[in-house]
């Protein structure tokens, strides 16, 4: 636009007023020279200026109740620059009827940068000389060490417009193709005379409102943002790396434990359960447990008693004759079966296995304190230690915990993804 | 820099200079240009007095480029029908000359290029298509735009002479080389090559006063 002299080189000035031509509101033209395009927000019409005597009405916006969020003049420091808003536009795609905000702000050495708002959801865009160089064609492609898709290709017409533009806001057959890589995106903006690339970052409204010194609440969101990052989100990829390998770790240590700490029965006895007595309790002759590839093992306790309709219980305690440490389990089993309506049935086992972790080489003995239900019946049972014996069990609920957090991931990644994806004709 | 001085013929303006050798000279008052040859000063043409653009430069403002230092002594000011840019002339210590040219927050450092071009080509670039300049390096086309007005000041190293309404293309390649191709009348062409800068690593000295805006 001409027509303003430059009439000092010492400071920048303050925003030129002009008048409108349709409605004599007064207009401020902060960017002077680059300003080619006026929409007055009081007669809503959009002109082009050649000159401050030559307005051309471009087109006149229909009565609407919109109105900015970011109020044209309004100044804030954002992403570490300070803006001035200079420009609001209410954008509808062509055809179908989707609407958005788009504020553009200005910054005289610094240029441009624009803030679009589409449901709540905010990307700060920065015009780019650094941008793929890709066909027209390209649907995603690898940039700046991301990942981008083809989300959106669209032309766009104003529905409302106020303030000041450096460029034609009204040429509708501007394609604009936005590429995401939440929370960054790419935009490409062609027109039959040029191409431009903006690059952006999804922005919480938060620290819109912030840098802005907005007191009202900003606009709420409503569903997932085209470029907006999944909360506590987790790189799926590097997952997938360190769940793979962590499987593999930890198959590879189970194996190397099972083949290379062999099973070993450290004690076996029998005794007798006589009818109408209780067991005896038993004190038995020491055994040891040497040392082997680690300095503990675990321990299991293996108790066999061939009962029927009865139950036998033992407290045993393994002692270190050594150190004097002592090892407590309670053992028992029991067993019941019978015939109900002809048909057999049986509950109980007459054996059980618990386990002991941890149990340091050493001469032990054991204290065996049993105890019985029924006292007619009369039995021998069997009581049983075997150590470094491979806990499978172990090894599958570990590799189900490391594959639980992954999958959980997976499945909120997968259903944001859907969700952010219903807004685009394109699928990732 | 040392500078120099001569009168206006036409207001009697006093017009400083910096340059020992051949230059245009705008004169500050009347808007004149003047060829300065050996302390004379033999007219040119009227022009048109640069406008308020928001740029942070002015004459006087001096930087650094690849570690050598340049004062910015003049200006041209294009208006095009749907962009604007300044080609700042800058004098580098050494008597060199480069063009820093400026446009919406962007900077590039430029240098004139005495490259042949098919003009007939230039003609019909249009944006995305490609080109390969003398210097071997392939360009894509950015922008192509009509300029409709120049205004000027200060010192330029030579006339433009360009016709006021010329055709302009913007390039630039895959690692952020620029070019300028001005596309004149009897297909004559004025190329510039450089790279974007950032604005911060010209360590800018004696701007115009940024105290709200930085």
């Amino acid at each position: 636009m001409t027509g303003f002299k430059l009439t000092s080189t010492e400071t920048l000035p303050s925003p030129a007023v002009i008048t409108c031509k349709g409605c004599s509101a007064t207009i401020h033209i902060r960017a002077y020279l680059q300003t080619k395009y006026v929409a007055c927000g009081s007669c809503r019409k959009l002109y082009t200026l050649t000159s401050t005597d030559h307005w051309s009405t471009l087109t006149s916006f229909k009565k609407t109740t919109t109105s900015p969020y970011l109020p044209v003049g309004k100044k804030g420091k954002l992403k570490g620059v300070v803006y001035e808003v200079i420009g609001y536009i209410q954008w509808k795609e062509v055809g179908p009827d989707y609407y958005w905000n788009e504020y553009t702000l200005f910054n005289p050495v610094y240029g441009y940068a624009f803030l679009n708002e589409y449901n709540g959801h905010w990307n700060y865009i920065v015009p780019t000389n650094i941008y793929p160089k890709v066909s027209d064609r390209s649907m995603e492609f690898d940039f700046d060490s991301h990942y981008y898709h083809l989300f959106l290709k669209y032309r766009a017409t104003p529905v409302f417009a106020v303030g000041e533009f450096a460029w034609s806001i009204t040429d509708t057959r501007t394609v604009v193709e936005e590429f995401i890589a939440p929370p960054y995106l790419l935009v490409k903006q062609k027109k039959t005379d040029s191409i431009t690339w903006f690059q952006g970052e999804y922005t919480e409204p938060e620290q819109i409102r912030e840098a802005f010194s907005i007191k009202a609440p900003a606009p709420e969101k409503i569903g997932i943002g085209a470029a907006q990052p999944m909360p506590f989100a987790t790189d799926i990829s590097s997952l997938k790396i360190f769940s793979i390998v962590a499987v593999l770790l930890l198959t590879i240590i189970h194996f190397f434990i099972t083949f290379n700490v062999k099973e070993e029965e450290v004690f076996r006895n029998t005794y007798h359960a006589p009818a109408y007595k209780d067991p005896t309790p038993v004190v038995t002759s020491q055994f040891t447990i040497k040392e082997g590839l680690f300095s503990t093992s675990n321990m299991e306790f293996y108790l066999f008693a061939p009962l029927n309709d009865d139950w036998l219980e033992a407290e045993v305690t393994l002692i270190n004759d050594d150190t004097g440490e002592e090892f407590q389990i309670e053992i028992g089993t029991e067993f019941y079966d019978g015939y109900d309506g002809g048909q057999y049935w049986s509950e109980g086992s007459q054996s059980s296995t618990r386990f002991l972790s941890a149990i340091p080489a050493g001469n032990y003995h054991l204290n065996i304190f049993p105890l019985k239900g029924s006292l007619s019946q009369e039995y021998n049972y069997t009581l049983k230690l075997t150590r470094n014996v491979p806990m499978w069990s172990n090894f599958f609920i570990i590799l189900l915990i490391l594959g639980l957090y992954p999958a959980i991931q997976w499945w909120r990644a997968d259903s944001f993804e859907k969700q952010r994806w219903i807004n685009s004709e394109y699928t990732i | 820099m040392p500078v120099s001085s001569l009168h206006c013929p036409v207001c009697a303006k006093q017009i400083n200079y910096k340059t020992s050798v051949s230059s245009i000279l705008i004169c500050p008052g009347c808007v004149c240009s003047y060829q300065k040859s050996e302390g004379t000063a033999q007219f040119l043409q009227q022009e048109k007095a640069v406008l308020e653009d928001m740029s942070p430069l002015r004459l006087g403002t001096m930087g650094q480029f690849e570690d050598k230092p340049f004062e910015v002594i003049g200006r041209i000011q294009y208006s095009f029908e749907k962009f604007y840019r300044n080609l700042w002339a800058v004098l580098f210590s050494e008597r060199a000359y480069g063009w820093l040219a400026e446009a919406y927050g962007d900077y590039m450092m430029l240098q004139r290029k005495e490259f042949l071009l098919n003009a007939s080509v230039v003609a019909k670039l249009k944006a995305g298509r490609t080109l390969e300049l003398p210097d071997n390096k392939s360009y894509e086309v950015e922008r192509v735009d009509i300029n409709e007005t120049i205004y000027m000041e200060g010192e330029l190293p030579e006339h433009s002479k360009e016709n006021i309404r010329f055709t302009s293309v913007e390039l630039s390649t895959d690692n952020h080389q620029k070019a300028l191709i001005h596309l004149l009348a009897h297909y004559k062409t004025t190329v510039y090559t450089g790279q974007l800068v950032p604005f911060k690593r010209f360590n800018f000295k004696h701007l115009r006063d940024l105290r709200d805006w930085i």
